[in-house]
């Protein structure tokens, strides 16, 4: 990570304990419970990720534009807002600081098409989201750079002689990753090296670079469970997670590295990659429920909105 | 929520705090004014930004007003101006920045200055600080020139004019914009159009800025872009295969006149040798061999002697631009800028019309 991220913007006024998070929340905690609220954060980052792959856009994009979506719900309660409005105008700008600007027209128009899909109407025009780029703005504190996991996990997969087949699997992690707060509380190169880890330590086998034998008992549970779920790294992650049992026994070459010593060396507290860890499995189990229950969602927002 | 307060609030906000005194100039995105911090008593330029308006209507912040503030909100440092206050409102935004009355290129210009060798260390390691800010927080200028680089009355030396800047975190960053940097300052890396560059832009321009340091006239004043490619490979020599791996590549659809490469202390008589070696270190074609601000700001020739002039001994303005100020500032800026073009437009010509004939597209 860049000496620099801490002097930044983000590592300076950015990231939050879980309790000053919680505070932030008290309103919107009124009308729903956590597990709830948790939902509908995943429904929003859904809506703005859908939104960044209608306009093809790059995936640090729509990173930044869910990172926007969330620091602004820190200083504002769901109740008091129109988070589609919202939702649309963090893409807007997120789309010019990450130097791809879209027009203002095309962002309403797949906006439209998104929430139709979803059954409702998005109404705002251009006045709408211009003015609310500013409040958006102001509410970020102008704080406009984000810092994101992507090139941290570079960095460390090239440490750690990663193959190319983890180092997607842990990218896909990372996109998942924001459904959740964690790019609220953990620096990124936390979160990156959480991702490494979900696939890799978890997976089984002490030493890095015993590739083959893990790769093809992984293989072989993946099928496993392929009928559960399938969006994403849910696959790889359930599989990893139901496999950390399995000891494969060293392969002596001397690419292998010592996954705990590497891990252990990192400079990155250990219990902070253990709770990100868990809180992607966890948001995995709840996506899968979430797929199936549009209708619980819409009731959720009902109430939470009003 | 702050869009329910009045504007005259927010006016008065802004007016409890700063005096603002008059209009200094008026860009495409915003009018400056420049004003007085009540409490300090210090300079400071108020720049209002407008909204792009369009024939389909509000299109929101304009992109370069996004980009400075998105830059200078990371940034802090003596050596890179600072952004103190913003307003919003609305459909308003107002920038407060510190103001400063000169700029190393009417500095360069006032011939009545005599610079010593001291004193344009002294610059080079006040621009090469501050840009090293920059790289550091991920920033990348596109826009180095001595018009940009401030200097206030204490000598403070200030990199301004964020508008260009972005930041350069992602790996997958393609389609940048290769119509950055005004082309006098420009890398010949630029001139390919590659959608992928890097930090050593900045250096190539700062090279530019340090020769023209040494020769008080802009270094390579190109009047096209042909032009401008053929007036540094005349000056630094056609690059080679070797010189920068992949050049025949980039240029396989032109042919350039084969320059033998003369030593720089040719042209440069004033200047000692280590002076020599990072302008050569900077204005190296390969920009991955490039020297990067941190190497820079090791070179012996910071290291030493003579001692960089302290920032408050360096050459003045005599009369600090009172005129300049009244008659608007950025106007007479470019007014200066359009002499020089003028001076060089004669000097260019000759050179584009030779060039005509020895670059050919195939």
């Amino acid at each position: 990570m860049a000496a620099n991220f801490w002097t930044s913007t983000h590592g300076t006024n950015w990231l939050l304990s879980r309790q000053a998070l919680a505070d932030c929340r008290k309103i919107d905690r009124q009308y729903v419970n956590e597990q709830d609220l948790i939902k509908v954060n995943i429904w929003f980052a859904q809506i703005i990720t859908d939104l960044g792959r209608r306009l093809q856009v790059r995936q640090v994009i729509i990173a930044t534009a869910i990172t926007y979506f969330k620091r602004f719900y820190t200083k504002n309660s769901f109740r008091n807002t129109e988070p589609n409005l919202v939702a649309a105008t963090c893409m807007y700008l997120a789309c010019k600081i990450e130097e791809s600007p879209q027009h203002i027209k095309a962002i309403i128009t797949d906006m439209k098409t998104i929430m139709q899909e979803r059954g409702e109407n998005f109404t705002y025009e251009n006045q709408k989201v211009a003015e609310m780029e500013f409040y958006l703005l102001e509410e970020l504190d102008f704080n406009m750079i984000v810092y994101h996991p992507y090139r941290s996990l570079m960095t460390l997969a090239q440490d750690l002689g990663t193959k190319n087949e983890d180092v997607q699997w842990a990218w896909y992690v990372i996109n998942d990753s924001y459904r959740t707060d964690m790019c609220l509380l953990y620096p990124p190169h936390v979160v990156a090296a959480a991702a490494l880890y979900l696939r890799i330590a978890l997976r089984g086998g002490a030493q890095y670079g015993d590739y083959s034998l893990t790769s093809t008992t992984s293989t072989a549970n993946d099928n496993s469970v392929a009928g559960v779920t399938t969006r994403g790294a849910k696959r790889g992650a359930a599989a990893a997670a139901s496999n950390n049992n399995t000891n494969t026994t060293a392969n002596e070459t001397p690419k292998v590295k010592d996954i705990r010593l590497w891990f252990a060396q990192l400079n990155v507290d250990l219990e902070h990659i253990s709770d990100i860890v868990q809180e992607i499995i966890s948001l995995y189990k709840l996506w899968g429920e979430e797929d199936k229950q549009n209708e619980k969602i819409r009731e959720i927002l009902t109430r939470l909105l009003k | 929520m702050s869009s329910f307060q009045a504007p005259e609030e927010e006016e008065l906000q802004i007016e409890n705090k700063y005096l603002k005194e008059k209009k200094i100039g008026e860009g495409t995105y915003a009018k400056v004014y420049r004003g007085t911090e009540r409490a300090t008593g210090r300079t400071v330029a108020i720049k209002k930004i407008k909204l792009v308006q369009t024939e389909i209507g509000s299109q929101g912040i304009e992109l370069s007003a996004v980009r400075e503030v998105k830059c200078l909100r990371e940034l802090r440092h003596p050596n890179v101006i600072e952004l103190i206050d913003i307003y919003s409102h609305k459909s308003n935004l107002k920038l407060v920045l510190e103001y400063l009355d000169s700029d190393l290129e009417m500095i360069i210009k006032d011939k009545s200055i005599l610079f010593q060798a001291p004193d344009i260390k002294s610059w080079m390691l006040m621009t090469l600080r501050g840009l090293d800010h920059c790289h550091r927080n991920w920033i990348l200028h596109r826009d180095m020139k001595p018009n940009n680089l401030l200097v206030g009355k204490d000598g403070q030396l200030k990199i301004a004019d964020f508008g260009l800047a972005r930041d350069y975190g992602d790996p997958h960053a393609k389609n940048m914009s290769p119509q950055v940097v005004t082309r006098w300052y420009r890398a010949p890396e630029l001139f390919f159009m590659p959608s992928q560059y890097g930090y050593a832009v900045d250096i190539w321009s700062v090279g530019c800025i340090f020769a023209e340091l040494l020769l008080r006239t802009p270094y390579l004043a190109g009047e096209s872009d042909l032009a401008q490619l053929e007036l540094i490979f005349k000056a630094l020599g056609t690059p080679t295969e070797e010189d920068w791996p992949g050049f025949s590549e980039l240029a396989r659809d032109m042919k350039f006149q084969k320059y033998s490469r003369t030593p720089l202390q040719v042209h440069f008589k004033a200047a000692g040798s280590d002076a020599i070696d990072l302008l050569e270190k900077m204005l190296t074609y390969d920009p991955n061999k490039r020297i990067n601000t941190r190497e820079a700001l090791l070179h012996s020739y910071f290291r030493k002697l003579p001692r960089p002039t302290p920032p408050d001994q360096l050459p003045k303005q005599q009369k600090i631009q009172e005129n300049a100020i009244q008659q608007n500032s950025k106007p007479s800026i470019q007014n200066r800028g359009e002499l020089t073009e003028h001076r060089n437009k004669r000097k260019a010509q000759e050179i584009s019309n030779k060039s005509e004939k020895k670059i050919h597209r195939s």
